[in-house]
């Protein structure tokens, strides 16, 4: 059989037929028994579930290459919103201090005014005690 | 004795007869004619 063929193809094309031979080969053992014809059909029909098998096996692949691209975006995201929470928890923990401090003041402020009506009460009852 | 069922099938100008077990029969034929197809891209149309 004869072939034309692109130079930069050649190794390319030997490689296929030596494979091309090697699938054929592969029912020369009965050789007598059947047909030349029948023998390249067999070997077509062989590659061509070879090739079902490997299209299968893409189709697989690039779903289970989905399924973790889909999987991958939801740990982006929830790493996003874990560290949106924590900003929020910071910034509420930031205000807690503050009121903290605030509460503090307040309540140091609330006994000094307590001191000072025990002592202006003590003066009045003092006053009366000796006005009577 | 349960004989395999023959498929005949012609391919190329030649009539093929393959024995094939009877659960494979979708499959052999969903390869015959992805086969036929890719032959198909070789022929030139008649005139």
């Amino acid at each position: 059989m004869s072939l034309n063929y692109q130079e930069a193809e050649k190794e390319k094309l030997e490689r296929l037929i030596s494979k091309l031979r090697k699938r054929i080969s592969e029912f020369n053992h009965n050789i007598r028994q059947i047909s030349d014809s029948k023998i390249i059909f067999l070997a077509a029909l062989k590659a061509e579930d070879h090739l079902e098998e490997i299209e299968n096996l893409l189709e697989k692949k690039d779903k289970e290459k989905k399924i973790s691209n889909d999987q991958k975006n939801i740990i982006n995201n929830l790493t996003k919103e874990i560290i949106s929470l924590k900003d929020q928890i910071s910034k509420l923990e930031s205000h807690k201090s503050s009121y903290e401090e605030i509460d503090f003041k307040t309540l140091k402020n609330i006994n000094t005014i307590e001191d000072h009506l025990d002592k202006i009460l003590h003066k009045i009852l003092a006053t009366n005690k000796n006005g009577s | 004795m349960n004989t395999m069922p023959t498929l005949k099938t012609e391919i190329l100008g030649s009539i093929i007869e393959i024995n094939y077990q009877e659960a494979e029969k979708e499959k052999l034929e969903r390869l015959i004619s992805k086969l036929r197809k890719r032959i198909s891209e070789f022929k030139l149309p008649r005139s």
